[in-house]
């Protein structure tokens, strides 16, 4: 009965469904109820895989990097031309399956905590890295305007989300 | 309601519990090795999960949880009277709970400073 029960679940799935409403609601703005309710996972073994909030909130972020801004910089990174290049990034930087997952953790969760700001810098990073190819010592500065303008994208009235 | 403070000289996290809770939980205090703990998190809603079985303590539904209980294998702490502040600590194999549930004065205060100790 007592065997360190196995984990009956799919930690990445669970780890994504996290992001998702991370990056819809935000950090405080998501519970443990809402959580449970997203991942279908027990509390009890949320708890016990991720710890706390917290960690579910940086294994979320941490997969969010790997699954979705590395690769994305990865391929603006081979563009040459300078326009492609910054209007690839515009359209898919800190995108995908948790869109402003980033944006939201850098304004909400860096400012308090250094791990989430260390991998908000990872990210910032990866984006400056990607368009120096392209604009050589101008990437950090359009890596700002890339920001910049995911975060107007995001701040746009939105029509009701079909899911 | 209890009292969560961080003796960073002996490396540990003390919860205190006040007044009649002694008497309720069967503790007066718990002291944690920082090593293992895993976490804190201000969890209003697990207060509407079932709690097991008492093992010890007491339970009044919708008034008081409070002591040791057991459910799906996982042995719990409990001290909560009013479910909107309570503060779940989260514990390494080697405790001998699993998980805390406590209700504390503010749980956000209280997250912080468990997680800054844990930094």
């Amino acid at each position: 009965m007592d065997m360190g029960r196995p984990r009956a679940f799919d930690t990445d799935r669970a780890v994504s469904a996290a992001a998702a409403l991370f990056a819809d609601r935000g950090y405080e703005g998501t519970s443990v109820d809402d959580l449970v309710t997203a991942t279908g996972v027990h509390r009890g073994s949320l708890y016990k895989v991720f710890g706390s909030k917290r960690g579910l909130h940086l294994a979320a972020l941490r997969n969010h990097l790997d699954h979705e801004i590395h690769p994305l910089t990865t391929a603006v990174a081979t563009i040459t031309d300078p326009a492609q290049a910054l209007a690839a990034a515009i359209a898919s930087y800190d995108n995908g399956p948790a869109p402003g997952l980033l944006l939201l953790a850098a304004a909400e969760r860096a400012p308090h905590d250094p791990e989430v700001a260390a991998l908000v810098a990872e990210g910032i990073a990866a984006l400056e890295a990607a368009l120096r190819p392209s604009h050589g010592d101008e990437a950090p500065r359009l890596a700002s305007t890339v920001l910049g303008t995911r975060l107007r994208m995001r701040a746009r009235p939105t029509t009701p989300k079909e899911h | 309601m209890a009292l969560i403070s961080i003796d960073r000289e002996r490396g540990l996290l003390i919860a205190e519990f006040q007044g009649l809770d002694k008497l309720w939980s069967l503790k007066s205090r718990l002291e944690i090795p920082l090593a293992h703990v895993r976490g804190a998190t201000h969890d209003p809603g697990i207060a509407r999960e079932p709690k097991g079985i008492r093992v010890g303590g007491t339970y009044l539904p919708g008034v008081i949880t409070a002591g040791r209980f057991r459910r799906d294998g996982e042995r719990l702490f409990w001290d909560v009277k009013n479910p909107d502040k309570a503060v779940v600590v989260e514990l390494a194999d080697a405790e001998s709970y699993d998980r805390l549930v406590i209700e504390v004065d503010d749980p956000r205060a209280t997250v912080a400073l468990i997680e800054r100790s844990l930094a």
